[in-house]
């Protein structure tokens, strides 16, 4: 996605050449592995935060607290051996908290930039409908152009660049719930969900002695992972899953219950998410099945229903989700090269 | 001893018992199996007719056993009873005490079976249950239940009777090209209960999935016997021993509005002609009439032999008639007579085998002894079409000569003479009478119907069928052509109605084909000094000649120039010709020109070749996509198509969303919980093939890797079926779903 843009790190590291979808494959299966060391029994959860951060994309974790949203994020982090930062957002933070600040260097007598937290591969935006509009849009607008102007300097963010954010969608009392051309800059969205008794038990005995993130080790180097990054862009997609791409989101366009469909970015990112998925499973081109998987993730958070007064009460995001499936049952799949 | 003898008794006795579940049944499963003869007749008569004589045989039967009678004495009781049954319903008045049959009943029988034969060829579905058929169908149902009574108790074997059930079960559906269903489930359901009650017979209980198998079994061969049933394909055996040819009919235009009738359209012969406007045919003439029929003259002077390259014109009285000859080269395809269709003004024929007579009189060709079959002949004609002047000036011949042309028996009926009158009210001239008369017919209310004079009664040539047709006026070519040449003779002017075909239809390149549609007749009628002339009377059937054109704005008499010579060689009113009416097929007293079943035979059998049509789609397609062993994507997704075809067949779910991947998940998971795959070799198969049509499908486009599949889709094929059951793997085979609806659409904005 930002391949024009200037990147920090792969300069130094040199390592260019195509990493073998093979060895992608097996890197990130040792990456959901080692997430899920804490995190029981939310492999599908797992897996499409590894899609999407190979996918250079933004995760948008919406869920009742406790579940562990902040939790896989900083497990993910700790896994691939990145910078991170961690924002909580509140709503007297200010954009300049995000993105940083330009500080007058008496000894220089000119003002020098404080990089803000914003400046990291991986950013865990805690509850992020807490914040100000303001500061919402200050890292919305960082996650769009992967780059800070400040005071007429534009500095560029370090590559990979990803953003967790985490919503909770209960109390909603006194903060500002994103809209939805703000939702659609996530690639995909997800729930956790709670744990099921199982795997509830078994945090129990594993995870009654201090942080279990501290036990994590990162499984690959930064170099390895703009790798893992590059290779995922190799990966082919014909000509007739791109067109299934384009049948799935212009569905939603056309669908009788929805009042706003997907974007042409949610295409994008869509076929994105769908390499990433690719990749991750080992093969070396994108199936239908591939973007069906992902279709539910990635367009879901994007659609705004009908007003609906019969189902008011309804969970919203369920319904879409249903709506999105349905969608996917009913949209063929090409059975052409 | 005697004790012995009363046990023995006894038991049997007991057996007698029973043994009623079973015998009633067995008369449930004759009686539901005829009731898929119901939609075929008219009448429900005589299937209480059959019910009481399946009642008699097994009421007869049961009795005898349930007294103590061996088992083949009850059958024979039985069918002693269903005979006396019979003769009682069928042939009451030939009997002694109304029951006891004598030798007239059985010539009674044989009458009532005669007749039904004639029946059964004549008429459409419904078909109305006279006595012929009523008696075929009651006897079928004695026969029937002896033989199921005879095979499921005296012999034991109840399962066989299956098959009795399904001879009477098929040819309804055949005949209703649809399986009757009601009917068809409840004989199914009367032969399970057949299965159930031999059982309980035996003193054996329970066994119902043995009983359900068995069934399945029978139903199975149903179907196949179904699919495979040779007969009813157009050949009905009566329609051969029954047809009668124009030439030997007592009536050939009664016959020729049979054959009109006749639903099928059978080619009759083909041609070429170097003529510029197709010819009609003639094959005979009818010039005597005796007020009810219209005949031929058989005996006639002047009749020759045809001898290939000499000239048919011998009469010294009439100069040969001069311009160039047109060549016509017939083929004959269908038609079977005794006499050759050929155009008119005929000079020479060549290359007619056999012994044809030419009869000079009438321009026809006949054989005493000769058919047209397989026929390939020449015919040289000048035709010279008079013109309108030359009739106007022509006068009617001497009284005395064409005696037999003129005659007209009396009690000529009072419409008959006072239309003629209103008709040609104002005119003298014999050509003008004879141009008002046709124009009268054909231009005036009448309508061309095939049906009409057969659903009212008014069918025929007869004087009085023409005054009904004159009320009624609806009717075909016989009776235009009729009225014509009666009212003809009733103003003097020699006439003949002329029997043959209209010039047919043209293909591309230049071959006419003559069907038994284009079957016609037409008046002919004699002008002093021109000779005999055709009309057209009939309204929509082939075109009025030049010299008596139908009255248009533009077109007169005068001016023949303005009609399009086309017209002649096309009816425009084929499609009135068409299927009669069903209520019209409803026999009067006088059945003779109904439409007959044979049609729906030949119907049948296409049905049954279509219904075998998609299992021979589906065995190629398989072949062909197998034997691709090719490892270029088309061989792939060939075989992988065949594994989606075989699921589908099978009465898998493919929605259009399905993917390769998600329907090789589906079979693993298929294959795994059938246990069957114990090397996992299967599984290797389907992996291998499913990844072969990701590569083909959605790798990119070079690509080395690709491997052979037909093996692999051979491997998984077997285990597909292997995993369905028996009944599954039968529909698969027979009426593959596949076949019909492809369950993957492509997206509609395919790039690749």
């Amino acid at each position: 996605m930002t391949d024009a843009a200037v990147r920090f790190d792969t300069d130094e590291t040199g390592r260019r050449d195509a990493m073998p979808i093979s060895e992608v494959s097996a890197l990130a299966t040792q990456i959901v592995g080692r997430i899920e060391t804490v995190i029981d029994g939310k492999h599908d959860a797992v897996r499409t935060a590894v899609t999407v951060l190979l996918a250079e994309g933004h995760l948008l974790i919406e869920d009742v607290p406790g579940v562990g949203k902040t939790m896989l994020a900083r497990a993910l982090a700790a896994s691939v051996g990145v910078t991170v930062s961690r924002i909580q957002f509140t709503p007297d933070l200010l954009p300049s908290d995000v993105t940083g600040v330009a500080v007058f260097d008496q000894r220089e007598s000119r003002f020098e930039f404080t990089p803000g937290p914003v400046f990291a591969h991986i950013v865990i935006g805690d509850e992020i409908n807490r914040a100000s509009p303001k500061t919402q849009s200050a890292l919305l607008e960082c996650m769009a152009e992967r780059q800070v102007t400040a005071d007429g300097t534009t500095y560029q963010l370090s590559r990979p660049f990803t953003v967790f954010a985490t919503q909770n969608p209960i109390e909603m009392e006194g903060t500002y719930p994103l809209p939805e051309a703000q939702r659609d800059r996530f690639s995909a969205r997800l729930s956790m969900g709670y744990p099921d008794a199982a795997a509830e038990r078994a945090m129990l005995t594993n995870r009654d002695d201090g942080d279990p993130l501290s036990a994590i080790e990162p499984v690959v180097t930064l170099p390895e992972l703009v790798s893992m990054i590059d290779a995922v862009h190799g990966v082919f997609a014909s000509p007739s899953v791109k067109a299934y791409a384009v049948d799935l989101v212009a569905a939603t366009r056309d669908h009788a219950e929805l009042r706003l469909g997907a974007s042409p970015r949610a295409t994008l990112q869509l076929l994105a998410a769908a390499r990433a998925r690719a990749a991750v499973e080992g093969h070396e081109f994108v199936l239908p099945d591939h973007v069906a998987a992902l279709a539910e993730s990635v367009l879901a958070h994007r659609l705004v229903p009908v007003p609906r007064a019969g189902e008011r009460g309804r969970d919203t995001a369920a319904a879409l989700r249903a709506i999105v499936a349905e969608i996917v049952d009913s949209t063929p799949v090409p059975n052409l090269g | 001893m005697t004790d012995a003898r009363a046990d023995a008794r006894a038991g049997r006795r007991r057996e007698g018992r029973r043994l009623v579940p079973l015998t009633v049944s067995l008369g449930l499963l004759i009686v539901t199996a005829l009731s898929a003869f119901l939609p075929v007749l008219d009448e429900t008569g005589w299937w209480f007719g059959c019910v009481a004589v399946v009642a008699a045989v097994a009421g007869a039967s049961a009795l005898a056993r349930f007294l103590g009678g061996a088992r083949p004495l009850g059958s024979i009781v039985g069918a002693a009873a269903g005979v006396l049954a019979v003769t009682a319903i069928c042939g009451a008045d030939t009997t002694l005490a109304g029951i006891l049959p004598t030798p007239g009943t059985i010539g009674h029988f044989v009458d009532l079976t005669q007749s039904a034969g004639e029946s059964i060829y004549r008429q459409s579905i419904p078909a109305h249950a006279d006595a012929g058929i009523t008696f075929l169908l009651i006897f079928a149902a004695l026969m029937a239940a002896v033989s199921i009574d005879l095979m499921a108790i005296s012999a034991g074997a109840a399962a066989p009777v299956g098959l009795v059930a399904l001879a009477i079960i098929i040819p309804p559906s055949v005949l209703m090209e649809e399986l009757p269903v009601f009917a068809f489930a409840a004989t199914a359901l009367t032969y399970l209960a057949v299965l159930w009650a031999s059982r309980v017979a035996q003193g054996r209980g329970g066994g119902l999935a043995r009983m359900l198998s068995i069934g399945v079994v029978a139903a199975s061969i149903a179907g196949i016997g179904a699919a495979a049933v040779p007969g009813f394909n157009g050949t009905n055996p009566f329609s051969v021993s029954n047809a009668t040819t124009l030439s030997s009919s007592v009536s050939p235009l009664l016959n020729l509005g049979e054959d009109l009738q006749r639903t099928g359209n059978s080619v009759q012969f083909r041609y070429r002609t170097s003529a510029s406007e197709p010819p009609r045919f003639r094959m005979m003439t009818l010039e005597t009439f005796d007020g009810e029929t219209w005949s031929s003259t058989q005996e006639r002077s002047g009749v020759f032999a045809v001898e290939p390259g000499e000239s048919l014109v011998r009469n010294e009285g009439i100069a040969a008639p001069s311009g160039t000859p047109v060549n016509t080269v017939v083929s004959i395809a269908g038609l079977r007579d005794r006499v050759l269709p050929i155009p008119d003004g005929a000079i020479a024929i060549d290359g007619a085998d056999g012994t044809w007579l030419w009869d000079p009189a009438d321009e026809t060709v006949r054989s005493a002894s000769d058919s047209t079959t397989g026929l390939h002949y020449t015919v040289a004609s000048i035709r010279s079409a008079p013109t309108a002047e030359s009739l106007r000036a022509a006068d009617i011949p001497d009284r005395g000569i064409f005696a037999a042309e003129r005659e007209v028996p009396g009690d000529v009926p009072e419409v008959i003479t006072s239309t003629l009158e209103t008709v040609i009210e104002g005119t003298e001239n014999p050509y003008a009478r004879a141009h008002a008369i046709q124009t009268f017919l054909r231009d005036g209310d009448f309508t061309y119907s095939l049906s009409a004079p057969v659903a009212q009664g008014y069918d025929g040539d007869g004087l009085d069928v023409i005054a009904m047709f004159l009320e009624r006026r609806a009717g075909y070519c016989v009776h235009f052509a009729a009225t014509m040449a009666t009212m003809a003779r009733l103003i003097d002017i020699p006439s003949r109605i002329v029997l043959g075909f209209l010039p047919g239809d043209e293909n591309n390149k230049g071959q006419h084909t003559v069907t038994t549609e284009d079957l016609h007749a037409w008046p002919e009628l004699f002008f002093e000094g021109v000779g005999w002339v055709a009309f057209e009377p009939t309204p929509g059937r082939g075109s009025t000649p030049a010299y008596a054109p139908e009255p248009t704005s533009t077109a007169e008499a005068q001016a023949p120039e303005d009609l399009d010579p086309r017209a002649f060689d096309t009816p425009t009113a084929r499609e009135t010709t068409q299927t009669p009416d069903a209520d019209t097929a409803a026999p009067d007293s006088n059945n003779n020109a109904t439409p007959n079943l044979a049609p729906f035979g030949a119907i049948g059998g296409i049905v049954l070749v279509l219904l075998a049509v998609p299992a021979l789609v589906r065995a190629a397609r398989r072949t062909r996509r197998l034997r691709r062993a090719g490892h270029d994507r088309s061989a792939i997704d060939a075989a992988w198509a065949e594994i989606v075809d075989t699921a589908v067949d099978l009465g898998w779910q493919h929605p259009v969303s399905d993917t390769p991947r998600r329907l090789g998940e589906r079979i693993l998971t298929r294959i795994d919980e059938g246990g069957a795959d114990e090397s996992g070799a299967v599984a290797a198969s389907v992996e291998n093939l499913m990844r072969a049509v990701e590569r083909a499908r959605y790798g990119p486009s070079v690509d080395s890797t690709m491997v052979g599949t037909a093996a692999d889709a051979r491997v998984v094929l077997s285990a597909l079926r292997a995993t369905a059951t028996p009944a599954e793997r039968l529909r698969a085979a027979m009426w593959p779903p596949s076949v019909f609806a492809r369950g993957i659409q492509p997206t509609t904005n395919l790039a690749g």
